[in-house]
């Protein structure tokens, strides 16, 4: 049984991008390479910069997103686009960071300090200024799923619905998540408030 | 990204956190952003907090990280060509072995529910020795329908030739 029924379906709530997306989708049900290629250029950016703030490992974070667009692939006869197709992808994603966090177990702030990042090879992640590298410090300390729900939120643009739907997480659940994770950037980040600059 | 409405932010009372966050997401509708901006010129506490939420808010804007330079289409398709010819190899390699597969398994049935009939034999092995049915009247028919039985129909006891008979009565 396909769920997917074509472009007809597509909830007239949508943008036109995410009707574009949509019909990429279509597409790519009907085994056109090309959507799936068409795909990856407009979303691999916020796949790979999500990926990355979130396990703070650039390698890491290419292999999933690579990984989260040929599960998009793979399930493409099954996509129904009652959501924006980038909260769909977030939540690939997002559950793909998950299970490499399940596997590795790091210590709440134990990641990657980063130094590959600064490196000039134009075609890594860029990622400059010490303050910068503070705010990465200080949002990898944070416990998983409050650093995934900061990420979503002010990194991504999600709307705390979105991110309920990108994490499969109720919106009082992040509403939660959001209040501790800045409670706890509040003390962390003080030093680098407005004042300090 | 939709608005949320006036009555869901509660007004009245000091606003939650999360509702001075979905402000500087930019969630709230333009009302509540005004009505909340008002709360705050009149309480000093839910001020202090929203100044202090807007401060880490704003600190983490400075964390810039641009993957523009990446491109992964590449990389993508030719995973997702691999992973198809993987699968068709899967599918014809399960065809290729169907038909020999199943003959196999066949046998294998066959051999097995032979044995258990008692048809065949395994190699080393004796056959089963069936239970003796309940029309058998007295223990001796019972052991010669096993073959254990202490006379044969020759008169001969079990374990001997006809010829080593021994003489009948003569014994000294």
């Amino acid at each position: 049984m396909f769920f997917w029924m074509g472009v007809s379906n597509v909830p007239a709530s949508l943008t036109s991008y995410d009707a574009d997306d949509a019909q990429l989708m279509t597409r790519l049900a009907d085994g056109d390479r090309s959507a799936l290629a068409e795909l990856v250029r407009r979303h691999q950016r916020s796949a790979l910069e999500l990926a990355y703030r979130t396990t703070g490992d650039r390698t890491l974070a290419e292999d999933i997103a690579q990984d989260a667009f040929l599960r998009v692939w793979k399930s493409a006869d099954r996509y129904t686009p009652t959501a924006q197709f980038s909260t769909w992808l977030y939540r690939i994603v997002v559950n793909l960071c998950l299970d490499v966090f399940k596997k590795r177990k790091p210590a709440a702030g134990d990641l990657p300090d980063g130094s590959d990042l600064r490196a000039e090879d134009p075609t890594v992640i860029l990622e400059r200024g010490e303050r910068a590298l503070a705010v990465r410090r200080a949002v990898a300390a944070l416990p998983e799923r409050q650093r995934i729900a900061v990420v979503l939120q002010r990194f991504s643009g999600l709307s705390i619905r979105g991110i309920a739907e990108a994490t499969g997480a109720t919106e009082s659940a992040v509403e939660s998540l959001l209040v501790r994770a800045h409670a706890a950037l509040r003390k962390s980040l003080a030093s680098l408030g407005k004042n300090s600059e | 990204m939709s608005f949320v409405s006036l009555s869901e932010t509660s007004l009245m009372r000091c606003p939650r956190n999360d509702v001075i966050l979905r402000l500087l997401s930019g969630e709230l509708e333009p009302d509540a952003r005004r009505e909340l901006q008002d709360h705050f010129e009149a309480c000093s506490a839910c001020r202090s907090a929203y100044e202090d939420l807007q401060a880490s808010w704003d600190v983490l804007g400075d964390w810039q990280v641009d993957a523009s330079a990446i491109d992964l289409t590449e990389r993508v398709l030719a995973n997702a060509g691999a992973a198809e010819r993987r699968q068709v190899q899967r599918i014809r390699l399960a065809a290729y072995w169907t038909v020999p597969l199943r003959a196999a398994a066949l046998i294998v049935l066959a051999t097995g529910l032979g044995i258990g009939a008692g048809h065949f034999v395994p190699a080393g092995k004796s056959a089963a020795i069936p239970e003796p049915s309940a029309a058998l009247e007295d223990m001796s028919e019972a052991l010669e329908w096993i073959g254990l039985a202490s006379e044969s129909a020759t008169g001969v006891p079990f374990g001997l030739e006809p010829d080593e008979a021994p003489e009948g009565g003569d014994t000294p």
